[in-house]
């Protein structure tokens, strides 16, 4: 569950039910699914939740290309991030990538490097490209049917 | 008695002459490569990225400004990393109030590496002060509108201007040749260098 203590936004409709991945946890793959996810742990692959909303949190380190409707980040991202709403890149994140969405909001004090696109991404139901720099191949998925 | 400094105030907004052209340029272009070399405004990039623009951003504290403003120096290096990451070929380059803390010859090593991955008819947005004296660090240059700019300084501390003639950063910029100029009130000028290729 999201910590209170942790530098991400609330956003009030995520409630104690979104799936997370927590502090120490470490997934090499493809995260596929169709449920909002947050992020503490360790990821090398891919997000594609393009219905949702991913939370990075700012403990997490993120290797992966991120497709989402809405993408927050607080921690560490190293990859593509597109959404199909808004990307938020909180003070205190680390990114380096390429971004992609109809509104983006890079807050003062954010290390970002990498370009900025205001448009609605060029997405397919595909999973996306993983980054150059990738762990083993292997697909996750969670299934809100079973939490 | 000190001498008094010739620097407007920081926080001034100014009339721009070629900041309305750019944006147009990017108004009638929404696919163009936009890299700002300078102290990034991150409500800059929205501005310059709102047509859809795709626009180079560093943020970090090893970005190109602050090196130079550590340094007074760049390596090829630190420019070479810049070209690996951002997107070319580059259709519109800010290079705004960085130049005055650059020598010529760093100016002429970082432009040769530019003009490599600039695109024929490309442009150069750069600024250099007529001033005598600047702040001893780049200001921070906020779009207030597509025909205002504010410069915000937070350095007392002061040094003297290069003051380089648009014919000098020229003859330093291989492909670029000077379209106009424009001096704002606060004695910053504006030039807008078109990219016409290398020779072969």
């Amino acid at each position: 569950m999201p910590d209170n203590d942790t530098q991400t936004s609330h956003d009030p409709s995520i409630d104690d039910t979104v799936p997370c991945i927590g502090r120490g946890i470490r997934i090499t793959g493809e995260i596929k699914g169709d449920h909002d996810l947050y992020i503490e742990g360790e990821i090398t692959g891919s997000v594609f939740l393009p219905d949702n909303m991913v939370l990075v949190g700012a403990t997490a380190d993120v290797h992966a290309n991120i497709i989402a409707r809405i993408i927050e980040v607080a921690g560490t991202v190293i990859g593509d991030l597109k959404a199909t709403d808004h990307v938020v890149i909180k003070s205190s994140s680390t990114v380096e990538g390429d971004i992609v969405a109809p509104q983006i909001q890079l807050e003062e004090g954010c290390q970002f490097k990498g370009s900025v696109q205001m448009r609605e991404p060029d997405v397919s139901h595909q999973p996306p490209a993983k980054p150059r720099v990738v762990g083993d191949p292997g697909t996750v998925r969670y299934n809100t049917a079973n939490g | 008695m000190g001498v008094p400094s010739s620097i407007v105030e920081s926080g001034a907004e100014l009339t721009s002459g070629i900041l309305p052209m750019v944006c147009h340029l990017l108004s009638q272009n929404p696919d163009c490569n936009v890299v700002d070399l300078g102290a990034v405004s991150t409500d800059n990039c929205m501005m310059f990225s709102r047509n859809g623009a795709r626009v180079y951003v560093d943020t970090s504290d090893d970005s190109l400004r602050s090196k130079v403003a550590g340094r007074n120096e760049l390596d090829v290096a630190d420019v070479d990393d810049l070209v690996d990451r951002c997107p070319t070929p580059i259709d519109v380059l800010l290079f705004w109030d960085l130049m005055d803390y650059l020598s010529l010859d760093t100016i002429k090593r970082v432009m040769g590496r530019l003009s490599g991955v600039m695109r024929p008819g490309g442009v150069l947005y750069t600024m250099a002060s007529r001033q005598r004296r600047i702040p001893d660090t780049p200001a921070l240059i906020e779009m207030v509108r597509e025909d205002c700019l504010r410069f915000v300084h937070n350095d007392d501390a002061e040094r003297d201007a290069p003051q380089y003639a648009p014919k000098q950063l020229e003859q330093r910029m291989p492909g670029f040749v000077l379209e106009k100029l424009y001096l704002l009130q606060n004695g910053m000028q504006e030039h807008l260098f078109v990219f016409e290729g290398l020779d072969q």
